[in-house]
């Protein structure tokens, strides 16, 4: 029953996201720009490495291969979240304004629903960027490929977990956009140095209550060593996180008060 | 006399955003907490840097040096939010711009006044909590008050500098269906060769030269810098380049204003 739904979202996501992409697609000059800019914009990252590798060509067993495809997985899951369930991302917003009442009347899932309702096309930029990352990485046998598409999935769910999870504090403390967007920018923060530098309390922080590790350190390691085992981690920590979110989200959802909004949606 | 009253019209607009941006109480601390975070990152980056190539100093930096300075780019960086640009495109895009060009005041020295206003709410707080980040990780470093003084004055100008450009950017709207894009190059340009996460002082010698001569380096860098080192020459170095960078942009978005007032049409009834 719970994987024939799972099954039907899915389809539903993406024909919800494919009308959306298409939608946007007729202001053809606006979305390229967007696409284009972002990949624009993501090249700052590689500058700032391609200097500091220059001076420093080796980091803990880290060179700018293995910071390409840190951005690759970095890109990539940021790009799926952004694209397939950006409503999370403005769901502190809608709970202090009092928006969610049009999903509650809906026959789906209330967080389903509220995810795909929006998405971002500039991460469109993000998935062909993480893409080329991937290529220049040098992790491009068909086995790294496999294991990258596998790992990427679940790097995905952790990071939308945790969005979910911050965000649905706005149900118990009241006006927390601010705030929760700050805790995306720590997420993708954290995530966006060679990963061998944490220790001590960081490096237990970003296994716990900013999963950082699972989004970039665990996936990269995995990939680069070829351990299969730590796949199971992964997949069980998504799992764990998801669930997390869920209740949190859940919990949150009996305190919500209507904003007695009329609001059309075309 | 009246004089005096068209400046305090305009320190009245800078206290109420001032106000209304400190409302916010949580938000202005979590925005310390992400410069804490950075610190932190920045501290076991440069850390583990030094560790592993056995060094003491990265040119000359100790590592003390060179956080405190990231810390203080930093959290002159994250006081500009909100950003102003997307402010001005909202307000051209829902009509409210035709709206205020008709108000007794002059739109451009509105958004610089409200712009400040949300600088001093938040670079206390920031400050503050990035300076106890930096003081728990790597310990105190010696600022000099001649050193504060001059970086101030910097300061001063690299926000007048960032207003400027983020002011071009959101007169833009008039003619972009969006101008997000603009707004990530604009500070992609300047985590890069601002020296927001990798100090100027470490790029290599040639791109170092040329970082310093882009208007990124003199927002939020050089003031850092100049408060670090406490060095006049340092000063001496950066304020003419802020200063042409200043005049260039200010006359670009004078004519961007005036292109883009053009573009505004009012219907009556």
């Amino acid at each position: 029953m719970f994987l024939k739904t799972a099954a039907k979202n899915l389809l539903l996501t993406f024909e919800i996201k494919k009308v959306a992409i298409l939608s946007a697609m007729e202001y053809r000059i606006s979305f390229i720009f967007q696409v284009v800019g972002m990949m624009i914009n993501n090249t700052g990252f590689v500058l700032i490495w391609l200097i500091y590798f220059a001076r420093f060509p080796s980091l803990n067993g880290w060179s700018f291969h293995e910071m390409a495809l840190l951005l690759a997985i970095n890109s990539i899951s940021y790009g799926l979240v952004w694209i397939f369930a950006y409503g999370a991302v403005g769901l502190s917003k809608s709970v202090t304004k009092g928006e969610i009442d049009r999903f509650l009347s809906m026959p789906q899932n209330t967080l389903w629903q509220i995810s795909v309702s929006k998405t971002e096309m500039s991460a469109i930029g993000d998935l062909f960027f993480g893409l080329i990352m991937l290529f220049i990485s040098n992790y491009t046998s068909w086995q790294n490929i496999l294991i990258f598409l596998l790992v990427i999935i679940f790097s995905s769910i952790v990071l939308y977990s945790f969005i979910i999870s911050t965000q649905s504090l706005a149900f118990f403390l009241g006006d927390f956009e601010g705030t929760s967007r700050e805790f995306i920018n720590t997420i993708l923060g954290l995530t966006m140095y060679p990963q061998g530098i944490y220790g001590g309390a960081l490096k237990l922080l970003i296994m716990t209550v900013i999963p950082a590790y699972f989004v970039a350190a665990l996936p990269i390691q995995i990939i680069r060593f070829h351990d299969y085992t730590l796949i199971i981690y992964l997949a069980l920590a998504s799992f764990v996180f998801f669930a997390i979110a869920n209740l949190i989200f859940k919990a949150g959802l009996k305190r919500y008060e209507s904003g007695n909004q009329i609001t059309l949606n075309i | 006399m009246k004089a005096l009253g068209k400046i305090s019209k305009y320190f009245e607009i800078g206290k109420i955003s001032y106000l209304n941006n400190s409302a916010y109480f949580i938000g202005t601390i979590s925005r310390g907490f992400t410069v804490f975070f950075r610190i932190w990152i920045f501290t076991a980056l440069y850390r583990t840097t030094l560790n592993a190539y056995g060094l003491e100093t990265i040119n000359n930096l100790s590592l003390a040096n060179v956080i405190w300075t990231l810390m203080i780019v930093q959290a002159f960086g994250s006081s500009t939010r909100p950003n102003i640009e997307s402010l001005i495109q909202d307000e051209i895009k829902d009509g409210t711009f035709a709206y205020t060009i008709n108000k007794p005041y002059s739109y451009f020295k509105f958004n610089l006044a409200r712009s400040f206003g949300n600088i001093f709410s938040n670079i206390l707080p920031n400050i503050l909590i990035g300076s106890i980040a930096a003081m728990i990780l790597v310990g105190p470093i010696q600022i000099t008050f001649i050193g504060l003084m001059l970086g101030l004055i910097l300061m001063l100008f690299g926000f007048i500098l960032d207003f400027l450009i983020s002011f071009i950017i959101g007169i833009c709207a008039f003619w972009m269906e969006d101008i997000t894009p603009l707004t990530w190059i604009h500070g992609k340009s300047t985590m890069v060769f601002g020296g927001m996460i990798l100090p100027i002082s470490l790029f290599p010698d040639k791109i170092q030269k040329i970082a310093e001569l882009l208007p990124f380096s003199q927002l939020f860098y050089a003031p850092s810098k100049v408060i670090t080192s406490g060095n006049f020459s340092d000063f001496i170095h950066y304020l003419p380049i802020q200063l042409i960078w200043i005049s260039v942009a200010g006359l670009i978005s004078y004519a961007v204003f005036k292109k883009g007032v053009r573009n505004v049409s009012q219907n009556g009834g």
